[in-house]
Protein backbone atom coordinates (compact mmCIF):
# COMPACT_ATOMS: atom_id res chain seq x y z
CA UNK A 1 0.00 0.00 0.00
CA UNK A 2 1.48 3.35 -1.07
CA UNK A 3 1.47 6.51 1.70
CA UNK A 4 -1.18 8.68 0.33
CA UNK A 5 -3.43 5.36 0.06
CA UNK A 6 -2.68 4.30 3.79
CA UNK A 7 -2.94 8.24 4.69
CA UNK A 8 -7.15 7.83 3.14
CA UNK A 9 -7.61 4.65 4.41
CA UNK A 10 -11.35 4.59 6.35
CA UNK A 11 -9.55 3.67 9.08
CA UNK A 12 -6.89 6.57 9.29
CA UNK A 13 -10.03 8.92 8.49
CA UNK A 14 -11.74 7.29 11.93
CA UNK A 15 -8.67 7.61 13.72
CA UNK A 16 -8.05 11.53 13.06
CA UNK A 17 -11.65 11.86 13.66
CA UNK A 18 -11.26 10.35 17.35
CA UNK A 19 -8.66 12.39 17.91
CA UNK A 20 -9.97 15.64 16.63
CA UNK A 21 -13.45 14.57 19.07
CA UNK A 22 -11.35 13.82 22.10
CA UNK A 23 -8.93 16.89 21.59
CA UNK A 24 -12.62 19.40 20.98
CA UNK A 25 -13.57 17.75 24.37
CA UNK A 26 -10.38 18.22 26.08
CA UNK A 27 -10.65 21.89 25.86
CA UNK A 28 -14.45 22.78 25.89
CA UNK A 29 -14.19 20.57 29.01
CA UNK A 30 -13.36 22.91 31.41
CA UNK A 31 -15.58 25.54 29.38
CA UNK A 32 -18.74 23.81 30.41
CA UNK A 33 -17.38 22.07 33.99
CA UNK A 34 -16.23 25.70 35.36
CA UNK A 35 -19.24 27.53 35.22
CA UNK A 36 -21.71 24.72 36.47
CA UNK A 37 -19.45 24.02 39.53
CA UNK A 38 -19.49 27.84 40.07
CA UNK A 39 -23.12 27.59 39.71
CA UNK A 40 -23.61 24.90 41.95
CA UNK A 41 -21.04 26.07 44.75
CA UNK A 42 -22.90 29.38 45.19
CA UNK A 43 -26.58 28.78 45.08
CA UNK A 44 -25.45 24.97 47.81
CA UNK A 45 -23.94 27.61 49.48
CA UNK A 46 -27.17 29.83 49.44
CA UNK A 47 -29.42 26.92 50.42
CA UNK A 48 -27.39 26.36 53.01
CA UNK A 49 -27.86 29.50 54.55
CA UNK A 50 -24.09 30.63 54.23
CA UNK A 51 -24.60 33.90 52.73
CA UNK A 52 -27.29 34.70 55.20
CA UNK A 53 -24.76 33.71 58.19
CA UNK A 54 -21.47 35.59 56.51
CA UNK A 55 -23.83 39.25 55.74
CA UNK A 56 -26.32 38.71 58.55
CA UNK A 57 -29.18 38.92 55.77
CA UNK A 58 -32.72 37.57 56.96
CA UNK A 59 -34.67 34.65 55.65
CA UNK A 60 -37.32 36.72 54.68
CA UNK A 61 -35.61 39.63 52.94
CA UNK A 62 -33.68 36.88 50.75
CA UNK A 63 -35.27 33.82 50.39
CA UNK A 64 -33.58 30.32 50.04
CA UNK A 65 -33.55 28.72 46.61
CA UNK A 66 -35.86 26.40 47.47
CA UNK A 67 -38.50 29.06 48.32
CA UNK A 68 -37.68 30.60 45.13
CA UNK A 69 -37.91 27.47 42.76
CA UNK A 70 -41.24 26.86 45.01
CA UNK A 71 -42.64 30.79 44.23
CA UNK A 72 -41.78 29.70 40.11
CA UNK A 73 -43.70 26.52 39.72
CA UNK A 74 -45.96 27.55 42.62
CA UNK A 75 -47.20 30.70 40.95
CA UNK A 76 -46.21 29.75 37.06
CA UNK A 77 -49.66 31.28 35.55
CA UNK A 78 -49.20 35.07 37.13
CA UNK A 79 -45.57 34.92 36.25
CA UNK A 80 -45.99 33.99 32.36
CA UNK A 81 -49.16 36.53 32.17
CA UNK A 82 -46.84 38.92 33.87
CA UNK A 83 -44.03 37.87 31.04
CA UNK A 84 -46.02 38.69 28.28
CA UNK A 85 -46.93 41.69 29.42
CA UNK A 86 -43.47 42.90 30.45
CA UNK A 87 -42.82 42.06 26.43
CA UNK A 88 -45.00 43.41 24.68
CA UNK A 89 -44.71 47.28 25.10
CA UNK A 90 -40.80 46.17 25.27
CA UNK A 91 -40.84 44.77 21.56
CA UNK A 92 -42.68 47.22 20.35
CA UNK A 93 -40.42 50.29 21.16
CA UNK A 94 -37.35 47.87 20.53
CA UNK A 95 -38.25 47.54 17.13
CA UNK A 96 -40.21 51.32 17.03
CA UNK A 97 -36.54 52.73 18.11
CA UNK A 98 -34.53 49.98 15.85
CA UNK A 99 -36.40 50.93 13.06
CA UNK A 100 -36.61 54.93 13.52
CA UNK A 101 -32.73 54.34 14.50
CA UNK A 102 -31.90 52.70 11.59
CA UNK A 103 -33.74 55.31 9.28
CA UNK A 104 -32.02 57.58 11.11
CA UNK A 105 -28.48 56.34 10.27
CA UNK A 106 -29.75 56.06 6.64
CA UNK A 107 -30.42 59.88 6.85
CA UNK A 108 -27.13 61.11 8.29
CA UNK A 109 -25.00 58.80 5.94
CA UNK A 110 -26.62 60.20 2.79
CA UNK A 111 -26.33 63.90 4.19
CA UNK A 112 -23.44 66.28 3.78
CA UNK A 113 -20.55 65.33 5.89
CA UNK A 114 -20.73 68.64 8.10
CA UNK A 115 -23.85 67.96 8.59
CA UNK A 116 -22.85 64.18 10.02
CA UNK A 117 -20.06 65.15 12.06
CA UNK A 118 -22.02 67.73 13.63
CA UNK A 119 -25.39 65.36 14.16
CA UNK A 120 -22.37 62.66 15.27
CA UNK A 121 -21.04 65.16 18.43
CA UNK A 122 -24.23 65.45 19.46
CA UNK A 123 -25.48 61.95 19.47
CA UNK A 124 -22.27 60.83 21.02
CA UNK A 125 -23.02 63.26 24.06
CA UNK A 126 -26.67 61.80 24.17
CA UNK A 127 -25.38 58.52 24.28
CA UNK A 128 -23.43 59.41 27.40
CA UNK A 129 -26.84 60.74 28.85
CA UNK A 130 -28.87 58.62 31.21
CA UNK A 131 -32.22 58.75 29.11
CA UNK A 132 -33.95 56.66 31.36
CA UNK A 133 -34.21 59.95 33.26
CA UNK A 134 -36.60 61.06 30.74
CA UNK A 135 -39.08 58.23 31.96
CA UNK A 136 -41.27 60.69 33.92
CA UNK A 137 -42.01 63.20 31.21
CA UNK A 138 -42.55 60.41 28.99
CA UNK A 139 -45.40 59.45 31.23
CA UNK A 140 -46.61 63.26 31.23
CA UNK A 141 -46.75 63.01 27.37
CA UNK A 142 -48.09 59.68 27.01
CA UNK A 143 -50.30 58.74 29.81
CA UNK A 144 -49.61 55.42 32.27
CA UNK A 145 -49.85 52.78 29.33
CA UNK A 146 -48.53 50.92 26.68
CA UNK A 147 -47.71 53.93 24.74
CA UNK A 148 -45.45 55.42 27.49
CA UNK A 149 -43.41 52.01 27.67
CA UNK A 150 -42.76 51.79 24.85
CA UNK A 151 -41.82 55.27 24.71
CA UNK A 152 -39.41 55.14 26.83
CA UNK A 153 -38.05 52.08 25.21
CA UNK A 154 -37.96 53.81 21.98
CA UNK A 155 -36.19 56.66 23.20
CA UNK A 156 -33.46 54.24 24.91
CA UNK A 157 -32.95 52.32 22.17
CA UNK A 158 -32.72 54.84 19.44
CA UNK A 159 -29.64 57.09 19.85
CA UNK A 160 -27.24 53.89 19.80
CA UNK A 161 -28.77 52.16 16.90
CA UNK A 162 -28.53 55.73 14.75
CA UNK A 163 -25.22 55.89 16.14
CA UNK A 164 -24.13 52.33 15.12
CA UNK A 165 -26.15 51.96 11.75
CA UNK A 166 -24.37 54.80 10.83
CA UNK A 167 -20.83 53.55 11.43
CA UNK A 168 -21.80 50.47 9.59
CA UNK A 169 -23.09 52.80 6.69
CA UNK A 170 -20.17 54.38 6.38
CA UNK A 171 -17.63 52.16 7.18
CA UNK A 172 -16.25 51.28 3.73
CA UNK A 173 -13.31 50.09 2.22
CA UNK A 174 -12.42 52.51 -0.55
CA UNK A 175 -11.37 50.05 -2.98
CA UNK A 176 -14.98 48.41 -2.95
CA UNK A 177 -16.58 52.17 -3.31
CA UNK A 178 -13.56 52.54 -6.51
CA UNK A 179 -15.11 49.23 -8.13
CA UNK A 180 -18.96 50.26 -7.44
CA UNK A 181 -17.89 53.04 -9.24
CA UNK A 182 -15.83 51.84 -12.36
CA UNK A 183 -18.68 48.84 -12.46
CA UNK A 184 -21.06 52.68 -13.00
CA UNK A 185 -23.06 51.82 -10.14
CA UNK A 186 -26.05 54.26 -8.87
CA UNK A 187 -26.29 55.44 -5.43
CA UNK A 188 -29.27 52.98 -4.70
CA UNK A 189 -27.15 50.02 -5.68
CA UNK A 190 -23.93 51.06 -3.61
CA UNK A 191 -26.15 50.99 -0.80
CA UNK A 192 -27.86 47.95 -1.59
CA UNK A 193 -25.06 46.15 -2.06
CA UNK A 194 -22.27 47.40 -0.72
CA UNK A 195 -23.20 50.22 2.56
CA UNK A 196 -26.38 47.38 3.85
CA UNK A 197 -24.79 44.16 3.36
CA UNK A 198 -21.41 46.35 4.97
CA UNK A 199 -23.83 47.47 7.94
CA UNK A 200 -25.32 44.45 9.16
CA UNK A 201 -22.62 43.26 11.77
CA UNK A 202 -22.67 46.63 13.39
CA UNK A 203 -26.35 46.68 13.84
CA UNK A 204 -26.73 43.70 15.04
CA UNK A 205 -24.44 44.63 17.61
CA UNK A 206 -26.59 47.53 18.44
CA UNK A 207 -29.67 45.47 18.51
CA UNK A 208 -28.17 42.65 20.98
CA UNK A 209 -27.24 46.09 23.12
CA UNK A 210 -30.62 47.28 23.01
CA UNK A 211 -31.97 44.40 24.24
CA UNK A 212 -31.37 44.92 27.94
CA UNK A 213 -32.35 48.31 27.21
CA UNK A 214 -35.60 47.62 26.47
CA UNK A 215 -35.84 45.21 29.36
CA UNK A 216 -34.82 48.11 31.92
CA UNK A 217 -36.72 51.00 30.21
CA UNK A 218 -40.28 48.80 30.51
CA UNK A 219 -39.36 47.52 34.06
CA UNK A 220 -38.32 51.15 35.65
CA UNK A 221 -41.70 52.52 33.56
CA UNK A 222 -43.84 49.94 35.14
CA UNK A 223 -42.60 50.39 38.50
CA UNK A 224 -43.42 54.52 37.88
CA UNK A 225 -46.92 53.77 36.52
CA UNK A 226 -48.08 50.15 36.20
CA UNK A 227 -50.41 47.74 37.68
CA UNK A 228 -49.08 45.08 35.53
CA UNK A 229 -46.03 43.46 34.00
CA UNK A 230 -42.78 41.95 36.04
CA UNK A 231 -41.47 45.08 37.38
CA UNK A 232 -44.41 45.35 38.89
CA UNK A 233 -45.30 42.15 40.63
CA UNK A 234 -41.43 42.27 41.95
CA UNK A 235 -42.81 45.45 44.23
CA UNK A 236 -46.21 44.27 44.73
CA UNK A 237 -45.00 40.57 46.02
CA UNK A 238 -42.63 42.57 48.27
CA UNK A 239 -45.07 44.81 49.64
CA UNK A 240 -47.07 41.73 50.36
CA UNK A 241 -43.61 40.37 52.21
CA UNK A 242 -43.99 37.17 49.46
CA UNK A 243 -39.99 37.83 48.75
CA UNK A 244 -40.11 34.74 46.93
CA UNK A 245 -42.60 35.60 44.31
CA UNK A 246 -40.83 38.47 43.99
CA UNK A 247 -37.27 36.88 43.00
CA UNK A 248 -39.10 34.60 40.94
CA UNK A 249 -40.08 37.56 38.93
CA UNK A 250 -36.28 38.33 38.88
CA UNK A 251 -35.83 35.02 37.78
CA UNK A 252 -38.12 34.98 34.99
CA UNK A 253 -36.91 38.63 33.88
CA UNK A 254 -33.47 37.19 33.38
CA UNK A 255 -34.97 34.56 31.41
CA UNK A 256 -36.53 36.62 28.91
CA UNK A 257 -33.40 38.64 28.77
CA UNK A 258 -31.31 35.72 28.07
CA UNK A 259 -33.74 34.17 25.55
CA UNK A 260 -34.30 37.48 23.75
CA UNK A 261 -30.51 38.16 23.46
CA UNK A 262 -30.06 34.53 22.05
CA UNK A 263 -32.72 34.65 19.30
CA UNK A 264 -31.04 38.19 18.40
CA UNK A 265 -27.72 36.19 18.23
CA UNK A 266 -29.25 33.29 16.03
CA UNK A 267 -31.04 35.82 13.16
CA UNK A 268 -27.44 36.97 13.60
CA UNK A 269 -25.72 33.86 12.79
CA UNK A 270 -28.57 33.35 9.77
CA UNK A 271 -28.14 37.00 8.45
CA UNK A 272 -24.49 37.59 8.51
CA UNK A 273 -22.75 34.23 8.53
CA UNK A 274 -19.47 35.73 7.08
CA UNK A 275 -18.80 37.27 10.54
CA UNK B 1 -11.77 74.67 18.47
CA UNK B 2 -12.52 78.55 18.36
CA UNK B 3 -13.67 78.24 14.67
CA UNK B 4 -16.23 75.64 16.25
CA UNK B 5 -17.72 77.38 18.79
CA UNK B 6 -19.43 80.23 16.15
CA UNK B 7 -21.47 76.86 14.70
CA UNK B 8 -22.13 75.54 17.92
CA UNK B 9 -23.77 78.74 18.99
CA UNK B 10 -26.17 78.70 16.12
CA UNK B 11 -27.05 75.49 16.88
CA UNK B 12 -28.01 76.11 20.20
CA UNK B 13 -29.91 79.12 19.34
CA UNK B 14 -31.93 77.32 16.88
CA UNK B 15 -32.69 74.81 19.46
CA UNK B 16 -34.15 76.81 22.16
CA UNK B 17 -35.82 78.97 19.13
CA UNK B 18 -37.67 75.32 18.40
CA UNK B 19 -38.31 74.81 21.78
CA UNK B 20 -40.21 78.48 21.96
CA UNK B 21 -41.74 77.46 19.25
CA UNK B 22 -42.66 74.35 20.13
CA UNK B 23 -44.10 74.97 24.17
CA UNK B 24 -45.89 77.95 22.64
CA UNK B 25 -47.90 75.67 20.31
CA UNK B 26 -48.90 73.76 22.85
CA UNK B 27 -50.17 76.64 24.65
CA UNK B 28 -52.16 77.77 21.74
CA UNK B 29 -53.43 73.72 21.46
CA UNK B 30 -55.05 74.47 24.96
CA UNK B 31 -52.83 71.57 26.31
CA UNK B 32 -54.13 71.12 30.09
CA UNK B 33 -50.82 70.13 30.79
CA UNK B 34 -48.50 72.38 28.42
CA UNK B 35 -46.55 73.55 31.29
CA UNK B 36 -45.62 70.54 32.25
CA UNK B 37 -44.91 68.57 28.73
CA UNK B 38 -42.98 71.08 27.34
CA UNK B 39 -42.46 74.12 29.70
CA UNK B 40 -40.84 77.53 28.34
CA UNK B 41 -37.32 77.18 29.14
CA UNK B 42 -36.68 80.19 30.94
CA UNK B 43 -39.58 78.92 33.60
CA UNK B 44 -36.86 76.33 34.00
CA UNK B 45 -34.13 78.51 34.32
CA UNK B 46 -35.79 80.30 36.71
CA UNK B 47 -36.32 77.17 38.80
CA UNK B 48 -32.25 77.04 38.90
CA UNK B 49 -32.16 80.40 40.27
CA UNK B 50 -34.63 79.79 42.98
CA UNK B 51 -34.53 76.71 44.39
CA UNK B 52 -30.70 76.30 43.83
CA UNK B 53 -30.42 74.09 47.37
CA UNK B 54 -33.11 72.01 46.75
CA UNK B 55 -31.73 71.02 43.36
CA UNK B 56 -27.87 70.87 45.18
CA UNK B 57 -29.31 68.50 47.75
CA UNK B 58 -30.59 66.12 45.77
CA UNK B 59 -27.91 65.91 42.90
CA UNK B 60 -25.63 65.43 46.17
CA UNK B 61 -27.69 62.37 47.50
CA UNK B 62 -27.77 60.58 43.75
CA UNK B 63 -24.07 61.25 42.82
CA UNK B 64 -21.94 61.10 45.91
CA UNK B 65 -23.72 57.63 46.00
CA UNK B 66 -23.07 56.89 42.61
CA UNK B 67 -19.32 58.19 42.17
CA UNK B 68 -18.65 55.88 45.62
CA UNK B 69 -20.25 52.88 44.07
CA UNK B 70 -18.43 53.66 40.72
CA UNK B 71 -15.02 53.71 42.73
CA UNK B 72 -15.90 50.54 44.76
CA UNK B 73 -17.18 48.84 41.30
CA UNK B 74 -13.98 49.79 39.22
CA UNK B 75 -11.51 47.93 41.93
CA UNK B 76 -13.38 44.99 42.80
CA UNK B 77 -13.67 44.40 38.37
CA UNK B 78 -9.73 45.53 38.23
CA UNK B 79 -9.21 43.08 41.21
CA UNK B 80 -11.28 40.23 39.30
CA UNK B 81 -9.98 40.77 36.41
CA UNK B 82 -6.23 39.78 37.86
CA UNK B 83 -7.57 37.23 39.22
CA UNK B 84 -8.94 35.89 36.15
CA UNK B 85 -5.80 36.56 34.49
CA UNK B 86 -3.71 35.34 36.85
CA UNK B 87 -5.60 31.74 36.85
CA UNK B 88 -7.88 30.59 33.45
CA UNK B 89 -9.85 28.26 35.58
CA UNK B 90 -11.55 31.64 37.50
CA UNK B 91 -11.67 33.44 33.97
CA UNK B 92 -13.43 30.12 32.53
CA UNK B 93 -16.17 29.46 35.45
CA UNK B 94 -16.88 33.38 36.06
CA UNK B 95 -16.59 34.75 32.28
CA UNK B 96 -19.90 33.00 31.49
CA UNK B 97 -21.70 35.06 34.01
CA UNK B 98 -20.13 38.11 33.38
CA UNK B 99 -21.48 38.15 29.90
CA UNK B 100 -24.95 36.75 30.85
CA UNK B 101 -25.30 39.72 34.02
CA UNK B 102 -25.01 41.56 30.14
CA UNK B 103 -28.56 40.67 28.68
CA UNK B 104 -30.53 40.70 32.15
CA UNK B 105 -31.74 44.05 33.61
CA UNK B 106 -30.47 44.34 36.26
CA UNK B 107 -32.26 47.43 37.48
CA UNK B 108 -34.45 45.15 38.02
CA UNK B 109 -33.00 44.01 41.88
CA UNK B 110 -33.50 47.63 42.99
CA UNK B 111 -36.17 46.85 45.26
CA UNK B 112 -34.73 43.11 46.25
CA UNK B 113 -31.69 45.05 47.71
CA UNK B 114 -33.65 47.54 49.06
CA UNK B 115 -35.69 45.28 50.64
CA UNK B 116 -32.76 43.34 52.10
CA UNK B 117 -30.57 46.37 53.33
CA UNK B 118 -33.88 48.52 54.16
CA UNK B 119 -31.37 51.84 53.47
CA UNK B 120 -31.77 53.82 50.60
CA UNK B 121 -28.31 55.00 50.48
CA UNK B 122 -26.68 51.80 50.82
CA UNK B 123 -28.91 50.61 47.81
CA UNK B 124 -28.02 53.70 45.67
CA UNK B 125 -24.75 52.43 46.23
CA UNK B 126 -25.01 48.98 46.10
CA UNK B 127 -26.45 49.41 42.54
CA UNK B 128 -23.96 51.80 41.03
CA UNK B 129 -21.18 49.47 42.36
CA UNK B 130 -22.93 46.50 40.76
CA UNK B 131 -23.88 47.90 37.04
CA UNK B 132 -19.83 49.49 37.12
CA UNK B 133 -18.89 46.05 38.18
CA UNK B 134 -20.07 44.42 35.11
CA UNK B 135 -19.16 46.82 32.61
CA UNK B 136 -15.41 47.29 33.76
CA UNK B 137 -14.61 43.85 34.42
CA UNK B 138 -15.39 42.59 30.91
CA UNK B 139 -13.79 45.70 28.92
CA UNK B 140 -10.58 45.74 31.70
CA UNK B 141 -10.34 41.54 30.80
CA UNK B 142 -10.43 42.06 27.26
CA UNK B 143 -7.87 44.95 27.31
CA UNK B 144 -5.26 43.05 29.70
CA UNK B 145 -5.37 40.14 27.18
CA UNK B 146 -5.07 42.21 23.94
CA UNK B 147 -1.66 42.82 24.76
CA UNK B 148 0.90 42.62 21.72
CA UNK B 149 2.12 39.16 21.60
CA UNK B 150 5.80 40.08 20.75
CA UNK B 151 6.03 42.60 23.44
CA UNK B 152 5.14 39.56 26.10
CA UNK B 153 7.48 37.48 24.48
CA UNK B 154 10.25 40.36 25.47
CA UNK B 155 9.01 40.27 28.57
CA UNK B 156 9.42 36.59 28.96
CA UNK B 157 13.14 36.85 27.45
CA UNK B 158 13.93 39.72 29.96
CA UNK B 159 12.42 37.42 32.57
CA UNK B 160 10.06 39.59 34.06
CA UNK B 161 8.22 38.21 36.50
CA UNK B 162 4.17 37.89 36.54
CA UNK B 163 3.67 41.06 38.19
CA UNK B 164 6.30 43.24 36.58
CA UNK B 165 4.68 42.22 32.71
CA UNK B 166 0.99 42.71 34.19
CA UNK B 167 2.36 46.59 35.69
CA UNK B 168 4.62 47.30 32.92
CA UNK B 169 2.93 45.97 29.94
CA UNK B 170 0.09 44.34 30.27
CA UNK B 171 -2.24 46.96 32.41
CA UNK B 172 -0.90 50.46 30.28
CA UNK B 173 -1.45 48.37 26.90
CA UNK B 174 -4.95 47.74 28.37
CA UNK B 175 -6.07 51.48 29.34
CA UNK B 176 -7.43 52.27 25.87
CA UNK B 177 -9.95 49.03 26.61
CA UNK B 178 -10.79 49.87 30.48
CA UNK B 179 -11.62 53.69 29.77
CA UNK B 180 -13.67 53.00 27.04
CA UNK B 181 -15.15 50.56 29.51
CA UNK B 182 -15.43 53.63 31.72
CA UNK B 183 -16.68 55.77 29.88
CA UNK B 184 -19.81 53.37 29.64
CA UNK B 185 -20.15 52.45 33.33
CA UNK B 186 -19.81 56.40 34.85
CA UNK B 187 -23.41 57.67 33.67
CA UNK B 188 -24.71 54.23 34.26
CA UNK B 189 -23.47 54.17 37.58
CA UNK B 190 -25.67 57.47 38.07
CA UNK B 191 -28.41 55.87 36.21
CA UNK B 192 -28.14 52.95 39.11
CA UNK B 193 -28.54 55.64 41.83
CA UNK B 194 -31.52 57.32 39.83
CA UNK B 195 -33.20 54.10 39.63
CA UNK B 196 -33.42 54.01 43.43
CA UNK B 197 -34.68 57.09 43.90
CA UNK B 198 -37.47 56.47 40.97
CA UNK B 199 -39.03 53.08 43.09
CA UNK B 200 -39.34 55.12 46.22
CA UNK B 201 -36.63 56.51 47.67
CA UNK B 202 -37.40 59.56 49.79
CA UNK B 203 -34.40 61.95 48.29
CA UNK B 204 -32.25 62.26 45.44
CA UNK B 205 -32.65 63.62 41.34
CA UNK B 206 -35.02 60.42 40.97
CA UNK B 207 -37.64 61.13 43.46
CA UNK B 208 -37.53 65.38 42.97
CA UNK B 209 -38.87 64.71 39.60
CA UNK B 210 -41.72 62.03 40.94
CA UNK B 211 -42.51 64.61 43.68
CA UNK B 212 -42.72 67.44 40.70
CA UNK B 213 -44.98 65.13 38.94
CA UNK B 214 -47.31 64.35 41.90
CA UNK B 215 -47.83 67.80 42.48
CA UNK B 216 -48.90 68.62 39.51
CA UNK B 217 -48.40 71.41 37.04
CA UNK B 218 -47.47 73.95 38.93
CA UNK B 219 -44.39 72.30 39.84
CA UNK B 220 -43.57 70.41 36.62
CA UNK B 221 -40.74 72.99 36.15
CA UNK B 222 -39.03 71.16 39.50
CA UNK B 223 -39.09 67.77 36.53
CA UNK B 224 -37.50 69.89 33.84
CA UNK B 225 -35.00 71.08 36.20
CA UNK B 226 -33.94 67.76 37.96
CA UNK B 227 -34.02 65.91 34.32
CA UNK B 228 -31.66 68.28 33.04
CA UNK B 229 -29.47 68.04 35.80
CA UNK B 230 -29.51 64.36 35.49
CA UNK B 231 -28.79 64.39 32.25
CA UNK B 232 -26.29 66.68 32.41
CA UNK B 233 -24.16 65.43 34.82
CA UNK B 234 -24.22 61.96 33.70
CA UNK B 235 -22.96 63.62 30.28
CA UNK B 236 -20.37 65.35 32.45
CA UNK B 237 -18.88 61.72 34.21
CA UNK B 238 -18.40 60.66 30.95
CA UNK B 239 -16.45 63.85 29.70
CA UNK B 240 -14.67 63.69 33.09
CA UNK B 241 -13.64 60.08 31.80
CA UNK B 242 -11.72 61.23 28.95
CA UNK B 243 -10.70 64.16 30.36
CA UNK B 244 -8.73 61.65 32.69
CA UNK B 245 -7.79 58.67 30.04
CA UNK B 246 -6.33 61.90 27.91
CA UNK B 247 -3.98 62.99 31.03
CA UNK B 248 -3.58 59.28 31.89
CA UNK B 249 -3.16 57.48 28.43
CA UNK B 250 -1.71 60.82 26.04
CA UNK B 251 -0.02 58.03 23.32
CA UNK B 252 -3.47 57.31 22.61
CA UNK B 253 -3.23 57.24 18.55
CA UNK B 254 -7.25 58.64 19.13
CA UNK B 255 -5.93 61.51 20.76
CA UNK B 256 -2.96 62.08 18.36
CA UNK B 257 -5.15 61.86 15.35
CA UNK B 258 -7.29 65.07 16.72
CA UNK B 259 -7.60 67.90 13.98
CA UNK B 260 -9.92 70.01 12.62
CA UNK B 261 -11.26 68.72 9.22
Amino acid sequence: MSAPDRLHSPDAVRLARAQRARERIRTSLPVVVGPVVLFVVMITAWQLGVWHRLFGFQEFTLPYPSRIGGALTGSLDTLVGALVTTLVPALLGYVLGAVLGMLGGLALSVSRPTVATRFGTALTAVQAMPILALAPLMSLWFGGGMAFKAAVVTIMTFPGMVSYAYKGLTNLEPEALELMAALNATRWQVLKELRIPGALPLVFTALRGAVVLALVGTVVSEVLHGRTGLGFLIVNALASFDTGEAWAALVALAFLGTTWYGLVALLERRTVPWR
Amino acid sequence: MRRRLAPTLVVAAGALAVWYALAHLLVLLDDPLATSKLPYPHLVAHRFVAYPETLLEATWASLSRALMGFAIGTAIGMLLCLLMLRAGWIETSVMPYLLLAQMIPLIALVPLIRAIVKNDDATRLLMAAFVTFFTVTIAALRGLKATDRNALELMRSLNASWFTTVRRLRFPASLPYLFAGLKIAAPLSLVGAIVVDLMGARTGLGFLMLSALTFGPQQATMLWAAMVITLAVGWGLSRLVVLVERKVSPWQPAFRQERPR
